[in-house]
């Protein structure tokens, strides 16, 4: 569900007051300032129109919602999802493989649907549900898609495996009864290089028959 | 990516303001502007987030049409009921654009609007014609995935598998401006040919966002045929895109195999208005292939037209094609 | 023999892999996942292009980069893209790419050789070789005498590893001693190459990597990144990760050469091959070689003369990939097959039995035709319609010899049990193999048992390449849980007061008489804080091994208007010796058998022949097959022997699919499609060609 109160900008954060706070991200606005004093460019901070938040180039603190718990994070525009959740939540099972939406690796539920959390924007998460593949464990109990993958042995080296065991989360919320056909299309976005779909697809098939709930 | 401030709008009349006043650049779902901020293609110093402007997202039947607003989601297209149902070449193309997680976030005016995924244009060390350099390097290089029509000097193919569905569907796309009456262009005049143009695909003017697109009419047979190396995520090599709207004539448009979603006046020539047969819909595909002026490695393209053009018109006439 | 979905159990065990669990919530930590306090980040600063020369180069900026730590060039020019010209360091990830953005490289252009067919030398410059020309007068002979003489050329594309984890490695030096992560398969390579880097012995150095995001060959030694790392790391004294993006991953971190392969070969009028002419280039590095491809091979081919030339390109190196040269040998080999088939009027699965060189293959052969239904095969090209069905087959075998490792076990007095290897976990189940035969010679349950491996504290073990991993460590893991078995047993014999070898003791239970112990009571009789034992003899449990022979089945749909192929079924049929865990190898066959249809229908590492920059360094257009591209597919675990050892699995499975799919094609369009990827583009071409035309 939305939460609204921690959409990025509305914190009364000013650029200044934001600098004082976080030293390490100086150096970063040194290279943006130039940037942005190219002819003919209002300067962002300058910029003040209703209707319009505004994140500074050197970050803000934000309110990511994350496997239901509140983070509070200092993230800059140009930084992903992925990026934020890996280095700065210590979530690192989503992992970063193609860095460019075309394997499935970084997957994540955002609000319930299945996401490439590499192309997504930290910044626009917030206000979001944000889930990872260590949240889909509720008080140490496996999801039921994790234990399928479990019983079906559906892994090799693994590292693609918590992209899988997201998006087939979201396949099957979608589709409860999913049939072959539509695990196969709905797995389209994910790359298992060790190639376990044999297994892949016998895990979200046993999740689909056996009440996934 | 280089850092940039980020600009959220929460109203479309605050984005079209600021659009207008500051030309940042516009991100929507952010599935092409953030790939491309990554190659270090774009190094935007303010990018202006449409993503929030909720109003736009939107699918409503009106009159005998339907009303999409840019926002929607390839997944929201992909799950309607309404598309599927009436508008099934669209529904198709968005419903298997990408990958799903991709369609979860790519939006419809993102899909129209992206950049060509041409292998030089997306890499920085090609210095190609596209970003401002002397050379298109598909005419001597690899070009097996390039256009065959209306490609010079630039070789690309458009990137939008929707564009070609909405062509045939005689969609219109509604352009606006601050301070400025809505612009409404037929999705046929949307797209620009590398040959008046080569620092963008369409028509929008600075300070213009495509807001929503407008089919008027469902059409009566629509189907798109996509074919592609690999089933699983992969470009088409070819798409097809047939519909035939209010009893008139076919459309046919192209996709994948030219700089613009391709509209082949020959194969509707042949059509004209005519119930499908498997003789007329090879006939309509060799009409649409007989312009095409491959290079050196794309030639197959050709045949890929011709089939894609055949096995839409008969699957738009409720006959079985190979899947 | 025939096969028997019954004996397919020589342990009988059926777990998943025991790290599974770790593996499905994200526990299981990689390389790439330890953001140590203090971390630098460091990268190679590279050329793009194929051959180049570093013109300009704003060194001092990005020097002055913020949060950039230090920029090195060392040379000025590049002989294949990715070429690594210097390297970088800074304090955050995004600092180091501001850095490198601020480098603004700009280069001089040369024209680059990408181009195997263009570099390579002509045929005929080999046939003066010495073993051509004392062969000479035997081939003369063969090609007079022979019913049906056949030359053909074949080419294979390059592919890269493309692991999901890319190379990486994190090292901390702390001045006497260092430790080290990196993704590797060979726990002990890394180490001590490391252990130059740093100037530490190898006891100050600590090597981890217990989870690794595949290899697949590319992962031996410490390689650039560890290079990279250890000595920065040793500069600064601060921790430095040096991490390959998809981009580096294709340009410069390994791949299975491309190859060509010319052969002209003669059968005799009873179909038996009589021999011939054999040449094979490979394309390479830039300086170097390792593009030796496995042609001829397992078949008996008679009298063949064989040269091979390694064509140097503006490319990246080869690196030792899953079967290095066989997959792409065996394309050649498995067509030609067909081909010489169908010049001599026969079934190719009888060209194949008469001309096999082995004779559990053969017995495989029969039983992988009645699984796909090779009744079923058309005389090709004979299918109605624009949908046609083809079928064809593969063969591999791989080699198994003895191998050194050392496996320690401690047994604690709850009963508990650990079994150690300093070997790697790549995905193929190394931990689960050592569970499973520790358990099973215990006689206890393999939850008990708990597997430490990828740490170069732990015992010495393999690599793991060259299939070896499991061959060299099943024997010392049963022959070190045995000798836990006889300590525990003499132990519980102590306790009852009556001679060891009246105790009796099976599935963790000791008995003698009427009297009982179960594992737990007898392993608080361990003394001391555990009973530790070591194993590095091959002792009893070394088998005598078999050939891990490998008989795949193909069957594609291919659509004639369209080129589009797809596999619709495979039977893999695999000797594997004795299979310590059934989902494991059937996984391992069926995995194999996806990724070298990949290799077979998509996959091509492509270079544009102008810069000699790759086009497609990404997921998007390097293609790797994914879910709506993967056939039914059958795993047949074969046992020639019941009393055979544990064998070879990693490479052999993948060996036999490209030249069988091959075989499909051409059986469904009548035509053969000589070049790999068989994408659309190619077999619309051999259509159009055989047509008489051109596309």
């Amino acid at each position: 569900m939305k939460q609204k109160q921690s959409r990025p900008g509305e914190t009364g954060f000013s650029r200044r007051g934001f600098l004082k706070g976080v030293g390490g991200a100086v150096g970063a606005a040194a290279v943006v300032s130039r940037v942005l004093e190219a002819p003919g460019l209002a300067r962002a901070d300058e910029i003040t129109r209703e209707g319009i938040r505004r994140v500074p180039a050197e970050g803000l603190e934000i309110t990511l919602h994350v496997n239901g718990e509140e983070r509070p994070v200092t993230v800059r525009p140009d930084q992903t999802l992925l990026e934020v959740l890996r280095e700065q939540l210590g979530l690192t099972g989503t992992k970063e493989i193609c860095d460019r939406g075309a394997c499935g690796g970084c997957t994540v539920l955002l609000d319930g649907r299945s996401i490439n959390s590499c192309l997504m924007l930290a910044v626009d998460a917030a206000g979001h549900e944000v889930r990872t593949v260590e949240g889909l464990v509720q008080d140490g109990r496996l999801d039921p898609v994790q234990q399928a993958f479990v019983d079906s042995d559906a892994c090799q080296c693994g590292y693609c495996i918590p992209g899988f065991v997201v998006r087939s989360r979201a396949l099957l919320d979608e589709f409860p009864n999913a049939t072959p056909q539509q695990i196969r299309d709905g797995l389209a976005g994910n790359i298992c290089r060790c190639a376990a779909y044999a297994r892949i697809f016998e895990a979200v098939q046993t999740a689909a028959a056996g009440g996934n709930g | 990516m280089q850092p940039f401030n980020y600009l959220i709008a929460d109203t479309l009349d605050a984005a079209l303001a600021e659009y207008a006043e500051n030309r940042p650049v516009l991100k929507a779902g952010g599935i092409d502007l953030v790939d491309r901020m990554k190659e270090r293609l774009a190094t935007p110093a303010v990018v202006l987030s449409l993503g929030e402007v909720e109003v736009l997202r939107y699918i409503e039947p009106e009159g005998e049409g339907v009303r999409l607003g840019c926002l929607t989601t390839l997944a929201d297209i992909g799950r309607s009921e309404l598309l599927n149902s009436r508008y099934a070449a669209l529904a198709e193309s968005a419903g298997h654009a990408a990958t799903p997680q991709v369609r979860e976030r790519a939006t419809l005016g993102g899909n129209l609007c992206q950049r060509p995924r041409c292998w030089y244009f997306r890499a920085i060390h090609f210095h190609c014609l596209k970003k401002g350099g002397a050379t298109c390097f598909a005419v001597e290089g690899e070009n097996q995935y390039h256009a065959v029509l209306g490609g010079g000097p630039c070789h690309i193919v458009h990137p939008s598998n929707c564009a070609p569905p909405l062509v045939a569907m005689e969609a219109l796309f509604v352009v606006r401006r601050a301070g400025a009456e809505e612009r409404v262009i037929p999705a046929r005049e949307f797209f620009v040919l590398p040959s008046s143009a080569l620092d963008r695909e369409n028509v929008l003017a600075p300070g213009e966002i495509l807001t929503e697109v407008r089919i008027p009419r469902a059409p009566d047979q629509s189907a798109t045929i996509e074919l592609r190396e690999k089933q699983s995520f992969d470009w088409p090599l070819a798409m097809a895109s047939v519909a035939r709207v209010d009893g008139r004539r076919w459309n046919v448009c192209l996709g994948a195999v030219a700089p613009v979603p391709w509209v082949s006046e020959e194969a509707a020539e042949v059509l004209g208005s005519a119930d499908i047969t498997p003789e007329l819909a090879a006939r309509a595909g060799e009409a649409a292939a007989q312009a095409a002026q491959p290079m050196s490695d794309n030639g197959y393209k050709t045949q890929l037209i011709k089939v894609a053009v055949k096995r839409a018109l008969l699957k738009a006439a409720g006959q079985e094609v190979p899947a | 023999m025939t096969w028997r979905p019954d004996n397919r159990l020589a342990l009988e065990n059926d777990g998943s892999r025991v790290d599974v669990r770790d593996k499905v919530t994200g526990a299981a930590r990689y390389t790439t996942d330890y953001y140590p306090e203090g971390l630098l980040w460091a990268s190679y600063i590279r050329c793009p292009y194929g051959k180049a020369f570093l013109r300009s180069s704003k060194l001092e900026a990005a020097r002055a980069a913020p949060g950039v730590v230090e920029v090195e060039l060392e040379k000025q020019e590049g002989t294949y893209p990715g070429d690594r010209l210097g390297h970088i360091c800074a304090e955050s990830r995004q600092a180091l790419e501001q850095g490198l953005a601020a480098l603004a490289l700009e280069f001089e252009r040369d024209r680059p050789a990408t181009d195997i067919e263009r570099e390579k030398k002509p045929l005929e410059t080999f046939d003066e070789d010495p073993s051509v020309q004392e062969k000479q007068a035997d081939l003369e002979r063969i090609f007079s005498e022979a019913a049906h003489t056949l030359e053909r050329t074949y080419q294979t594309q390059v592919q890269t590893h493309s692991c999901l984890e890319p190379h990486n490695s994190l090292v901390d030096y702390r001045g006497d001693h260092a430790t080290a992560r990196q993704s590797t398969q060979a726990t002990f390579s890394v180490r001590n190459e490391l252990t130059e880097v740093l100037g530490l012995p190898p006891d100050k150095v600590e090597m981890h990597c217990e989870h690794v995001g595949g290899g697949f060959g590319s992962k031996f030694g410490l390689s650039p990144e560890g290079q990279l790392a250890g000595k920065l790391s040793k500069k600064h004294g601060r921790p430095v990760r040096v991490l390959m993006n998809r981009e580096e991953e294709h340009l410069d971190n390994g791949l299975r050469p491309g190859s060509l392969q010319y052969m002209k070969l003669a059968i005799g009028p009873d179909g038996k091959l009589l021999g011939g002419r054999i040449h094979t280039w490979g394309s390479v590095g830039p300086v170097g070689g390792g593009g030796g491809t496995s042609n001829p091979s397992r078949y008996n081919f008679g009298i063949v003369a064989k040269t091979h030339q390694d064509v140097n390109l503006n490319s990246g190196f080869p690196r030792a990939m899953r079967a290095p040269g066989h997959p792409q040998g065996m394309f050649a080999v498995e067509m030609m097959m067909d081909e010489l088939a169908e010049a001599a009027g026969m079934d190719p699965l009888e060209f194949r039995r008469l001309n096999e060189t082995s004779d559990v293959r053969r017995a495989m052969l029969d039983v992988g035709a009645e699984q796909i239904g090779w009744h079923r095969r058309k005389p090709s090209g004979t299918w109605e319609g624009p949908l046609k069905r083809g079928f064809g087959i593969g063969v591999a075998d791989w080699g198994n010899s003895p191998g050194e490792a050392t496996i320690t076990i401690h047994v604690y007095p709850n009963g508990n049990v650990e079994v150690l290897s300093g070997s790697q976990d790549i995905g193929t189940g190394f931990r689960t193999l050592l569970v499973d035969c520790v358990a099973h010679q215990l006689g206890i349950d393999r939850a008990r048992v708990e597997a430490k491996v990828g740490v170069s504290t732990y015992p010495p073990g393999p690599g793991s390449g060259g299939s070896v991993t499991s061959r060299f460590v099943a024997p010392k893991a049963l022959g070190a849980a045995e000798q836990a078995r006889q300590d525990l047993r003499q132990r519980v014999a102590r306790e009852w007061g009556v001679p060891a070898d009246e105790v009796a003791a099976e599935n963790g239970v000791f008995k003698h008489a009427d009297r009982t112990m179960s594992w737990n009571e007898a392993c608080k009789l361990i003394g001391q804080d555990r009973l530790t034992v070591t194993e590095k003899e091959n002792g009893i449990f070394w088998k005598e091994q078999t050939g891990s022979e490998a008989v795949q089945f193909v069957e594609v749909e291919v659509d004639v208007e369209t080129g589009i192929v797809r596999v619709k079924k495979v039977v893999a049929l695999q000797n594997v010796g004795q299979a310590v865990n059934r989902k494991t190898v059937e996984n391992q066959i069926t995995g194999g058998v996806i990724q070298w249809i990949s290799f077979a229908l998509f996959e091509d590492r492509i270079l544009n022949r102008q810069t000699g920059a790759m086009v497609n360094p990404n997921l998007e257009f390097y293609k790797i097959a994914g879910s709506r591209d993967i056939p039914e597919i059958v795993p047949i675990i074969w046992q020639s022997r019941p009393d055979a050892g544990v064998n070879s699995l990693g490479e052999p499975p993948v060996v036999p699919t490209p030249g069988a799919v091959g075989c499909a094609v051409a059986n469904a369009i009548g035509v053969p499609v000589r070049r790999m990827p068989i994408t659309p583009w190619r077999v619309l071409s051999a259509l159009a060609e055989r047509d008489g035309g051109a596309v």
